[in-house]
């Protein structure tokens, strides 16, 4: 089986356009069908994961010319870096479909179906090594979070979801300008088209202005989906008025996506310039830790209190990326999935709520705890996992970032580090009204967690448990492959400038330039 | 970043397997918990219920197994001087640059705590069965207090800074659930979230401490870290030093983080009495002392331990003086003696500061336990003044508390007397006469605040509504144990300045020297001092016998005057938080809510969107559809094209 990853990105792909065009005439088969794509492409993943081999550089490569005479390729390859995103997607996706399948809100088929090609844009975008095929699956992640949001969304879902694809759209059409405009220095500089991406790794862009309006062409469409402040006013009115099991997939994987390009896009083509905006973005990072944690302490809506808490995590994730050091990195990769696990649980969590009580007002519950124990035990659990408790997942990633932040920039750790304590004061403050103090809620029936749910949940709580104490099975397969990138930065090779007009007119580069 | 790589000393094979019997005492609590846990859980979910004692039974044998192994464990490092039990628990992580193992060890220092902490931690829990007989939450408070003491251990067990932090955090989240136990009341709930943020306040800068120490020494375990000390940079360890403090004092509820410990009393009374009086709170003073090579490299800071020590006892006991609810009085009182040990960790005189955590676990336990054998037996009552002439009512917790108070007033030969004057002693044999002067005043204080406690409890007649009943054996037990405990345990550090044997100083020695100064001069000023604390505290008694010693009717209320408005204000340190940091910052999150993120940044983005669209209004107009416009509007545009042009390739074109 050589085409392993094809299939990852195939298989609910063709899937899920099929069982879209099936599902009305076909309903019934359409679910079932469905769970049984996303189980089998779990099993791939596992199976990838257990070829996996623990060294640097691409695996599992497959390539195929496509569109020669440009360079384009359909070239795909996994690495350290993008393994635990292979993994978890899946993973993610199958819980999704089980949580909608058990749920009260009867989803229509076409749900499922487009869960399906959100996954195939995710793992397409995930394991793309040519920049051409990577914006394809970027843009390709974008139609059915459309259409999944736009249909089924909440009351105010219109304005949400246009707001969310202009933004989006902005950053890819930048994004896409700059890849051509790489392409063309590719070009002058070779004399021939390439978008490969480990190709493109040797042009080492240099230091002036024109490579650093590259850069943020190259950056914006990654920090607008993560994002960074103050890029990020789309984040809480689509986190909450998105189905909540897509939130879920929103906050969890469609939001790395961003980090990934970072560190697989962004810096490695400009490391000269990493060293100039580190600062500048590091500072944005922060504002956006404390930001976040504060607008959450003023949220009335849990919905929109978790949607700003991950705006505050993520931002810690990108200041990781953007003090790219050994500890760091590898924080922020471990941290990937700690933050995909604990705040996606707790959209999860939310999402029973909501459809229990009908309710996600924080004002309209109280004192869960008493009601529904076992449900309100997981809450906690996560909280803690969010708040970066020891001995749980996300005190690893925390602890590794800040370690890296702070020994290179010893105020800028004491600025992240406030996490520690917004964290847990907007997440405490929330459990206090939520499952504490008197009971409050507007129907009658106590919310039960059935064995189903019990079952769907149980991989995050294991997660959660096991990936605080028990970390090498991670960084065991990561290591290698951050040690390559962290090489990127400081290989002494001559560097070059992009230039605005074509390399055969040299004086232009001096009027340009002097 | 250097390096280091963690060295183990090889032992003998016999002794590795006891070795791993280490990692039982941390790991049979904590088995405990994840059983009492799930169960709890299970039994929520299907409505059933299993017997209380079966859940006593359970949460019980972690600790006492523990206990039991902590002496085995013990015994032959009495025999053996050089004997340290030091054993791996797991790989925590290894990122290609550094690896971080867990280890634990049990030497002189951690080997006295972990005797301490279990002896009491299974008293506790021994009084707990009896405490929450009939709670409808039983099984989850053994869980969550089995959790507390495994993590408990693995503090102070910890041969590392992360080990040490785990252990750190998690007693902090079993505080929190355990203050807000019965989380229906909204106020407890608020209690432990109070708790846990102001604990976390000084997490940070525990951890950054943390975090710059391993970029100085490139180690995290103490070893590691003692053998690099003197390589760091002179101008970085006083950071350390300080950020390091910062956590003990939030733990240790010392200026300006101690706000929390007071409203931690809303917990269930057996938890006050372990967790907020004897183990847990006792946490940063043992941080110091662990890393006294640090401190002691580090006058300054050293320095301002004894300051705020000295400024948090003197403070907490003047509070504890209007304090009317009997837990608040032992709460402050709790803080205050936290203080002390914090003035005697500050001077250098660690062995003394341990000494003195080592014996107020004792008294303040059996207070704490005597309070909660009072509360169980009024029906939940708490206010001194509806208390009195509980003597024949409740003998034994009478006569546990009468030592207790005894002790903690620092009274000959009882425990307390031993541990506050070594403090006492080492702060005016360092020159500070200042703090020994704050820490004479304080004791006087303590007597007088600590006997009104013991006379409105148990002097004079019954004033309050309930029936009294009496304590059941589980009760009389850890309370007899305990106050036989703030009898005797003081012998274990008498004075060495009057020649006497202390085996406590003695004991500690391998880790911060011991020095024998029984110079004659040295023995009569030790003698002097003595006469002088005790005295003071005898005043401090007579005082409040003659108050409070025999009241039959209304407690008299205190005089309103500025000083008891600003001791019943606690010196304004809650409302200076609240209108200082928490009110802006609830206030700055509404603002965000409502201001910022609709108007201020959704605007302009907004603004541009409009910005946008009137740009594309006004192109629309110029195409009005006159061909010979679009003519003229060709011509124009290829003369810049033109212009561009040569500017770009044939510079000097335009230049006349």
């Amino acid at each position: 089986m050589n085409h392993l990853l094809s299939l990852l990105i195939f298989l609910p792909l063709v899937g899920g356009l099929v069982l879209l065009a099936l599902s009305r005439k076909f309903a019934s088969v359409v679910k079932p069908a469905a769970l049984g794509i996303a189980l089998i492409n779990l099993l791939l993943a596992a199976l990838v994961g257990f070829r996996f081999q623990p060294q640097a550089g691409f695996q599992m490569e497959e390539k195929l010319a496509w569109i020669p005479k440009m360079g384009i390729e359909y070239h795909l390859a996994i690495d350290g870096i993008s393994l635990f995103l292979v993994l978890l997607i899946p993973i993610f996706i199958l819980i999704a479909l089980c949580m909608a399948q058990f749920s009260k809100n009867a989803y229509p088929p076409a749900f499922f179906a487009l869960l399906l090609c959100f996954e195939a844009g995710l793992l397409g975008t995930t394991l793309a090594l040519n920049l051409f095929l990577f914006y394809l699956f970027w843009e390709l992640m974008l139609i059915p979070a459309f259409f999944l949001i736009g249909l089924w969304g909440g009351p105010k879902r219109k304005p949400a979801v246009l707001k969310f694809v202009i933004y989006t759209m902005a950053g890819s059409l930048v994004f896409l300008l700059s890849i051509l405009f790489l392409g063309v220095q590719f070009y002058s500089k070779t004399g021939e088209w390439s978008f490969a991406l480990p190709q493109l790794y040797q042009l080492r862009m240099g230091m002036g202005p024109v490579a650093s309006l590259l850069f943020f062409g190259f950056a914006l469409a990654f920090l607008i989906k993560v994002p960074l402040f103050p890029l990020h006013t789309w984040l809480p009115d689509t986190y909450s008025e998105a189905p909540t099991i897509v939130t879920f997939l929103l906050s969890g994987l469609m939001a790395k996506m961003g980090i990934y390009g970072l560190l697989r896009i962004t810096i490695p083509l400009f490391p000269q310039l990493l060293e100039r905006w580190a600062p500048l973005l590091s500072l944005l990072a922060i504002a956006g830790i404390v930001y976040g944690a504060i607008a959450a302490l003023g949220q009335t809506n849990l919905k929109r209190l978790i949607a700003y808490s991950s705006l505050s995590h993520m931002s810690l994730l990108v200041l990781g990326v953007f003090t790219w050091n050994l500890a760091s990195l590898q924080g922020t990769l471990y941290h990937m999935i700690n933050h995909a696990v604990a705040t996606g649980a707790l959209f999860l969590l939310v999402s029973l709520i909501e459809e229990h009580y009908g309710t996600t007002e924080i004002a309209e519950l109280g004192g869960l705890a008493k009601e529904t124990p076992l449900f309100a035990s997981l809450f906690l659990l996560m909280t803690f996992a969010s708040i970066g408790v020891p001995g749980l997942n996300g005190f690893v990633g925390e602890f590794l970032i800040l370690l890296g932040v702070t020994t290179q920039v010893p105020l800028l750790g004491l600025g992240a580090g406030l996490t520690l304590i917004l964290s847990a004061a907007y997440m405490l403050w929330l459990t206090q009204r939520l499952l504490f103090g008197p009971l409050k809620s507007p129907v009658a029936e106590p919310l039960k967690l059935c064995r189903y749910r019990q079952i769907v949940l149980a991989p995050l709580v294991l997660a959660v448990v096991l990936m605080g104490l028990y970390t090498q099975p991670v960084f065991e397969r990561t290591t290698a492959s951050v040690r390559q990138y962290l090489q990127m930065l400081h290989q002494p090779q001559q560097v070059s400038e992009p230039t605005l007009l074509s390399d055969t007119l040299p004086a232009s580069e001096a009027q340009i330039h002097g | 970043m250097l390096l280091h790589a963690t060295a183990h000393t090889t032992l003998p094979t016999a002794s590795l397997q006891l070795n791993s019997l280490l990692n039982l005492v941390v790991l049979l609590p904590l088995a405990g918990a994840l059983v009492l846990g799930l169960g709890t859980l299970y039994n929520a979910q299907n409505k059933t219920g299993i017997s209380e004692r079966v859940v006593t039974a359970i949460g019980c044998a972690g600790p006492l197994l523990a206990t039991v192994l902590a002496f085995l464990l013990f015994l032959p490092m009495m025999g053996d001087p050089s004997r340290v039990w030091h054993s791996p628990l797991l790989t925590w992580m290894d990122i290609g640059s550094f690896k971080i193992e867990l280890g634990l060890v049990m030497d002189h220092l951690s080997g006295i705590m972990l005797l301490m902490i279990t002896f009491i931690g299974t008293l506790i829990h021994l009084f707990s069965a009896s405490y929450m007989q009939g709670d409808r939450s039983f099984s989850r408070y053994f869980a969550y207090l089995n959790l507390f003491l495994g993590s408990m251990l693995l503090l102070i067990l910890s041969d590392n800074m992360i080990g040490l932090f785990m252990g750190w955090e998690g007693v902090g989240v079993c505080s929190y659930l355990l203050i807000g136990f019965w989380f229906e009341d909204a106020a407890k709930a608020g209690a432990g979230t109070k708790a846990f943020l102001l604990n976390r306040v000084g997490d940070l800068g525990f951890i950054l401490g943390i975090f710059l120490l391993f970029q100085e020494t490139g180690a995290f375990d103490f070893a590691g870290i003692q053998a690099h000390i003197g390589q760091t940079s002179a101008e970085r360890l006083p950071l350390i030093a300080f950020l390091l403090l910062v956590g003990a004092l939030g733990k240790s509820a010392q200026i300006p983080l101690h706000v929390w410990l007071p409203d931690a009393m809303a917990g269930p009374t057996p938890v006050s009495a372990l967790i907020h009086a004897a183990t847990m709170v006792t946490a940063g003073v043992y941080l110091v002392a662990r890393l006294h090579f640090v401190y002691t490299a580090t006058p300054s800071v050293a320095w301002l331990i004894i300051l705020i020590g000295g400024l948090t006892a003197l403070m907490a006991a003047s509070i504890a003086l209007v304090q009317n609810d009997i837990k608040k009085v032992l709460a402050y009182s709790t803080v205050s003696q936290l203080g002390y040990m914090f003035m005697g960790v500050g001077a250098g005189a660690y062995a003394a500061g341990i000494f003195h955590v080592f014996t107020h676990a004792f008294f303040k336990a059996a207070l704490f336990l005597g309070a909660g054998a009072i509360i169980h037996a009024l029906h939940h009552e708490q206010d001194l003044r509806k208390m009195g002439g509980l003597r024949s009512k409740l003998p034994i917790t009478h006569l546990a508390m009468l030592v207790s108070c005894l002790a903690i007033a620092g009274i000959p030969p009882f425990a307390g007397f031993f541990s506050k004057d070594e403090i006492l002693w080492s702060l005016w044999e360092k020159g500070h006469f200042v703090f020994w002067g704050m820490g004479l005043l304080t004791a006087g204080l303590t007597a007088f605040y600590m006997f009104r406690l013991y006379f409105l409890a148990f002097g004079g007649t019954y004033r309050g509504e309930h029936e009294a009943h009496p304590e059941p054996l589980l009760m009389k037990l850890p309370l007899g144990l305990l106050g036989l405990g703030a009898v005797t345990v003081g012998f274990l550090g008498m004075p060495a300045t009057l020649g006497l044997p202390n085996w406590f100083v003695h004991w500690l020695a391998p880790l911060y020297g011991e020095h024998h100064a029984s110079d004659p001069a040295a023995q009569g000023l030790s003698l002097i001092l003595m006469a002088a604390s005790v005295l003071v505290a005898g005043a401090g008694i007579l005082l409040a016998l003659k108050r409070f010693g025999k009241i039959t009717g209304e407690v008299p209320a205190l005089p309103e005057n500025a000083l008891t408005a600003l001791l019943n204000e606690k010196f304004g340190f809650d409302s200076l938080y609240q209108t200082a940091v928490v009110g802006p910052i609830m206030a700055a999150g509404r603002f965000c809510r409502q201001v910022a993120e609709p108007v201020m940044i959704d605007g302009l983005i907004r603004a541009g969107i409009w910005g946008y669209y009137a740009f594309s209004l006004c192109l629309r107009t110029l195409q009005f559809g006159q061909l010979r416009a679009y003519a003229h509007y060709l011509i124009f545009g290829l003369f810049i094209l033109a212009y561009v042009y040569f500017v770009l390739h044939l510079p000097g074109v335009f230049q006349l």
